[in-house]
């Protein structure tokens, strides 16, 4: 049999200590089963999806934005190309050293890009930074030349904007940005991210979703480095569409040299279609100063100017119209049947409603007026016997109706403003008094609340000018596509009627005639030897009416002048250019804007005229004449 | 009368279940570098040379069944000592590779690692000396004083493994010596002690700023702490320090249940997963077989242990129980502690998967401790081999066939003492040692009783 099992007591370890270790060990692996588990089970979805993340890399394309073009094809806003230099902070061994490399080259102080790479090295760190933005061409060289003992460095090609004329029409052109929160939060640019530029103001901006393009995308597998293995599926991108204008360049020229030293708007339009040629308002500002981000500083002078050169007076201006309203009232009135072409009011200077005095220009008294010879000599006292008879909610409807006062005209600029036309409702609404008689011919000579833009001028003037049909302004002509398809055209759309009979009608615009071309007419030095004009001047009072009694443009303070406005047409018999100049802070609107909407007309007609020979636009921060330094 | 080199018994008793556990393992570990090196074999690259080390290991393995393991009971002295110098020739000799020195340079393309050489001398040398202890007919559990002598052995070459800096490795010196001593009868205080310092070690150095206090002393590199951070949360930089953990935790966790495919990882495909082919093999192999296939890798380990252990159960000499313990722990703790450390349960220390990763040494290291614990596995008759003891059942079957159990001569040897005249080693596995009858009393006395 076997040997008995003595062998037991030395058997060389205990069972329990075995078991324990066995059991040790299979705890051990349990926990790591169960950690498999949590990884693989629990967040394999996450896990996988972070590690597609890892080697799909999806680069954007970029696009190029639109051209904006003037009504004849001339390039006004272009694209160029640009250069940058990245860098990725991962591959670069002497971040020091390449520095200052790249400093001696580009010119800027290696200490900034030190600072800059520091930060890209934190937060991109595999990635490529744009380190330089707008590298010239020369130093693109140098650095290609030295590329060899650059490394990390790579150059990117962007496209640049760049607006071909400097300070033409900067207002309505506009000028590019950084999106900024609110804009990406308010989701009307859906494919744009933090740190891309979009349009910021004029058509860059109203005009963003046809301008943008579409940026292209391409798919690839990289390598843990970055390589590329293989590309998966490219997208190219879509150029912007391009736009043409309505603008004439060439008035546009004219425009604005002629608003030197001016603070205040000129535009031009075509009656017959609504097609803006010019809009023009001082001071400007040049639009290079944006390529490629505007200066802290400059940015800050422009903004603090006491003379807003960024606004757009022509559009986001308000102004009591002055006279020039005295063309809408005859009208309303007409319509109205209030007047007749020949009801004659007395002026005697001075009207007295209750114990005030509300008195005409002409101190001393037109005698009997109608209408003619109320819009020649624009005779207060007729308008106030006007106003009365028809009232102010009469008037507020029709001149809203008509002439589309009182709200935006929908040209296609943003910053524009709808202007006001004051009724009696309105006046309880925002003072809590009731309306007065005195309200009501205050705003029949087109003072006191009464609003409007010069856009919305020159649209009553445009109005009476084509037969009575409002339209809507336009500054777009057509939009392309880049290959040169018709995306949009852009009609004349129709938005009101002025239901005047046409003998009335005719009736102001012979009144409007005699302004200009009839001796005693206020807007006599509007008169062109060829061209028949049709005007009316307006002058608005910046103080009370008191003050205005003793005017006298050249002793007032800057800030107390008057506003002087001039809206014309021509020819007379059929009209194509309407021309309404505003002027801010000026004095008469006969004595100062007529002479500058007859040199635009003139210009219309006479194209031998030549532009550069007429002075260089006003670049803020130039001030206006008769400006002392204070306000 | 000549004993044979193999003998029928050997075979009867081999772990068979080791031996196809190991042999698992290694399919596997190659068919991970078979997709890891991108499906080529032409080239000389990770697939090809693991390959061939597998088969320079197997061949190995092959010929050590023949030799006797209770010869390294005389070998684990000078094996020890020899890892010792191996050490010390590092520390002026060594080549650095990513600042740490812990390779000798033999010829241009072969490299040693001593600190690997070491994990065997250490197993070898504590398994000497633990079964002296008990063959020397020692009765009473072992005390403080007793414990000096192990203390010396493992500490010195932790430390100048931590030095390297290496501290991964010297981490895994100390623990493969751990279970060792705890299969040690020791007395109640030292279990107190030991218990009471695992309770509050700890706690000081996770809660009470240890850490800290042992970076000010400069007793730990500010490196160290910074690793642990990173350990602690990966996710502050996950493209700097804690980018390999980040990586290997979404390679792992793609894998899902099912795993990406064979060769589909992209994790370790597009070179995301950091040492794909060494420390982060099993991250790759996880990405591409996923849970199953990690679960796999994880039972065979289990399986290996499991089977490593049974040898230790039955094996009854102290020698072999020991040598098999030491080696089933080196091979346990670095299996856990690196697939701990790929799917971000420790710090990242560089451990390699044995059988799995890329390495020449530690795959030779591995093979040739598995081959070891066959070795003690299948000469276990030459002891106990006592059916009822060691399986009743299997016993109780053989009852049935009770002709066959007197046949079995079984040679009995008992506890070595050298005033026995009987257990001269003269007489003793003349086999292993045919210098043997040239042996003195005198020679043996001093030799192997210093007192």
């Amino acid at each position: 049999m076997l040997a008995p099992p003595d062998q037991t007591a030395e058997k060389s370890c205990d069972c329990w200590r075995l078991w324990l270790f066995r059991a040790f060990i299979a705890a051990v692996f349990v926990t790591l089963g169960l950690r498999l588990w949590f990884l693989q089970i629990a967040k394999g979805a996450d896990y996988l999806e972070q590690s597609l993340q890892n080697h799909l890399s999806q680069v954007e394309i970029p696009t190029t934005r639109g051209l904006l073009t003037d009504r004849d094809g001339r390039v006004l806003v272009d694209n160029e190309v640009g250069y940058e230099l990245r860098v990725t902070p991962n591959e670069v061994k002497e971040p020091a050293a390449l520095a200052a490399q790249v400093a001696g080259i580009v010119g800027l102080s290696a200490d900034d890009l030190e600072k800059k790479f520091k930060a890209f090295k934190k937060q991109r760190p595999f990635s490529p930074n744009v380190w330089v933005a707008g590298l010239s061409r020369a130093d693109l060289a140098l650095v290609e030349s030295r590329r060899w003992q650059l490394d990390g460095l790579s150059v990117q090609t962007t496209s640049v904007r760049r607006p071909l004329l400097g300070a033409f029409a900067p207002h309505v052109i506009g000028y590019l940005g950084q999106i900024n929160q609110a804009q990406l939060a308010g989701g009307d640019y859906p494919e744009v991210r933090q740190g891309e530029l979009v349009g910021q103001s004029g058509l860059e901006q109203s005009l963003e979703r046809f301008l943008h393009g579409r940026k292209g995308n391409r798919q690839m597998t990289v390598d843990s480095k970055g390589r590329v293995l293989q590309e998966l599926s490219v997208e190219y991108p879509r150029p912007g569409h391009n736009i043409r204008l309505t603008l004439d360049s060439r008035l546009q020229r004219v425009a604005q040299s002629l608003l030197a030293e001016q603070a205040g708007a000129v535009v031009v339009m075509d009656p017959r279609n609504f097609e803006i040629l010019a809009m023009a308002s001082s001071p400007m500002f040049n639009l290079e100063d944006f390529v490629g981000g505007i200066s802290a500083e400059r940015w800050r002078s422009l903004n603090e100017d006491p003379f807003t050169p960024m606004q757009n007076r022509a559009v986001s201006g308000q102004y009591s119209p002055g006279s020039t309203f005295k063309i809408a009232v005859s009208l309303a009135a007409l319509y109205e049947g209030v007047i007749t072409p020949e009801t004659i009011f007395h002026c005697g200077g001075q009207l007295t409603l209750g114990a005030h005095p509300f008195r005409c220009w002409n101190r001393s008294g037109h005698g009997a007026v109608n209408l003619h010879r109320s819009l020649k000599e624009s005779c207060d006292i007729y308008y106030y016997e006007v106003g009365r008879r028809i009232g102010v909610d009469r008037l507020a409807v029709r001149v809203r109706r008509f002439f589309g006062l009182g709200r935006p005209t929908g040209v296609e600029l943003r910053a524009e403003q709808p202007g006001l036309v004051p009724d009696q409702a309105w006046k309880m609404r925002r003072y809590g008094r009731p309306w007065t008689t005195g309200d009501t011919v205050t705003v029949a000579i087109g003072q006191g609340n009464l609003l409007t833009t010069p856009l919305q001028v020159a649209q009553y003037t445009a109005v009476v000018a084509n037969g009575g049909t409002l339209y809507r302004p336009r500054l777009v002509k057509e939009i392309v596509d880049f290959e040169g398809k018709l995306v949009q055209n852009s009609i004349p759309e129709p938005l009101g009627r002025l239901e005047v009979k046409p003998d009335h009608l005719s009736a102001v615009k012979r009144g409007l005639e005699a302004v200009v071309n009839e001796p005693g007419g206020s807007g006599w030095r509007a008169k062109l030897p060829d061209i028949v004009v049709a005007g009316k001047t307006g002058t608005t009072q910046t103080v009370s009416l008191q003050a205005y009694q003793s005017y006298n443009a050249s002793n007032r303070p800057y800030r107390i002048r008057d506003h002087a406005w001039f809206t014309a047409y021509a020819p007379a018999d059929n009209p194509e250019v309407v021309v309404t100049v505003l002027l801010e802070h000026s004095g008469g609107g006969g004595a100062r804007s007529a002479p500058l909407a007859a040199k635009i007309i003139n210009a219309y007609f006479d194209k031998s005229i030549d532009t550069n020979l007429m002075p260089p636009f006003q670049v803020q921060p130039d001030k206006p004449i008769g400006w002392q330094g204070e306000l | 009368m000549k004993k044979p080199l193999l003998d029928r018994r050997m075979l009867e008793h081999f772990p068979w279940t080791l031996l196809l556990s190991m042999l698992g393992l290694i399919f596997c570990g190659l068919t991970n570098l078979y997709s890891i090196s991108g499906g080529e074999t032409s080239d000389w690259n990770v697939f090809t040379r693991q390959g061939l080390i597998c088969g320079l290991g197997l061949g190995v393995m092959l010929l050590a069944p023949l030799i006797d393991y209770r010869g390294f009971r005389r070998l684990a002295w000078p094996l020890y000592g020899l890892g010792l110098l191996f050490l010390a020739l590092v520390d002026s000799f060594g080549v650095s590779v990513n600042n740490a020195t812990r390779w000798l340079q033999l010829t241009s393309t072969l490299r040693f690692q001593p600190s690997e050489f070491m994990k065997f001398a250490l197993v070898m040398v504590l398994a000497c000396w633990f079964s002296r202890q008990k063959d020397k007919g020692r009765a009473e559990a072992l005390g403080f004083k007793d414990l000096l002598v192990p203390a010396a052995l493992v500490l010195p070459p932790c430390w100048i493994v931590a030095k390297q800096p290496d501290v991964g490795t010297a981490l895994h010196l100390f623990l493969i010596a751990v279970p060792m001593l705890l299969f040690q009868q020791l007395k109640r205080r030292i279990v107190v002690v030991m218990i009471a310092a695992l309770l509050t070690v700890p706690g000081w150095l996770f809660l009470f700023d240890g850490l800290q206090w042992l970076e000010a002393k400069e007793i730990i590199k500010p490196y160290h702490l910074q690793r642990y951070n990173t350990f602690l949360n990966p996710e502050k930089d996950p493209n700097g320090k804690g980018w390999q953990i980040t990586q290997s935790k979404s390679a792992i966790g793609s894998g899902q249940i099912l795993g990406r495919g064979f060769m589909e990882g992209s994790q370790q495909k597009y070179g995301f997963l950091p040492a794909a082919e060494t420390d982060f093999a099993f991250a790759a192999l996880a990405e591409e077989w996923g849970f199953v296939g990690a679960l796999a890798l994880l039972a065979l380990f289990l399986s290996l242990c499991w089977a490593a252990l049974g040898v230790v159960r039955r094996s009854a000499e102290m020698f072999g129980t020991m040598l098999a313990l030491g080696l089933t722990s080196m091979l346990f703790w670095q299996a856990a502690i690196n697939v701990a450390m790929v799917t971000g349960l420790f710090p990242v220390v560089g451990i390699p998967l044995p059988f799995i990763s890329y390495g020449g040494t530690s795959t030779l290291v591995a093979m040739v401790g598995v081959g070891l614990v066959l070795n003690v596995g299948m000469r276990r008759y030459v002891y106990g081999d006592d059916p009822v003891t060691e399986n009743p059942k299997v016993w109780r079957n053989g009852l049935l066939v009770p002709a066959v159990a007197p046949e079995l001569q079984v040679r009995r040897l008992k506890p070595y003492d050298p005033l026995e005249p009987e257990l001269h080693p003269a007489h003793r596995l003349p086999h292993c040692r045919p210098w043997a009858k040239h042996l003195t009393d005198k020679w043996l006395r001093e030799f192997h009783a210093p007192e």
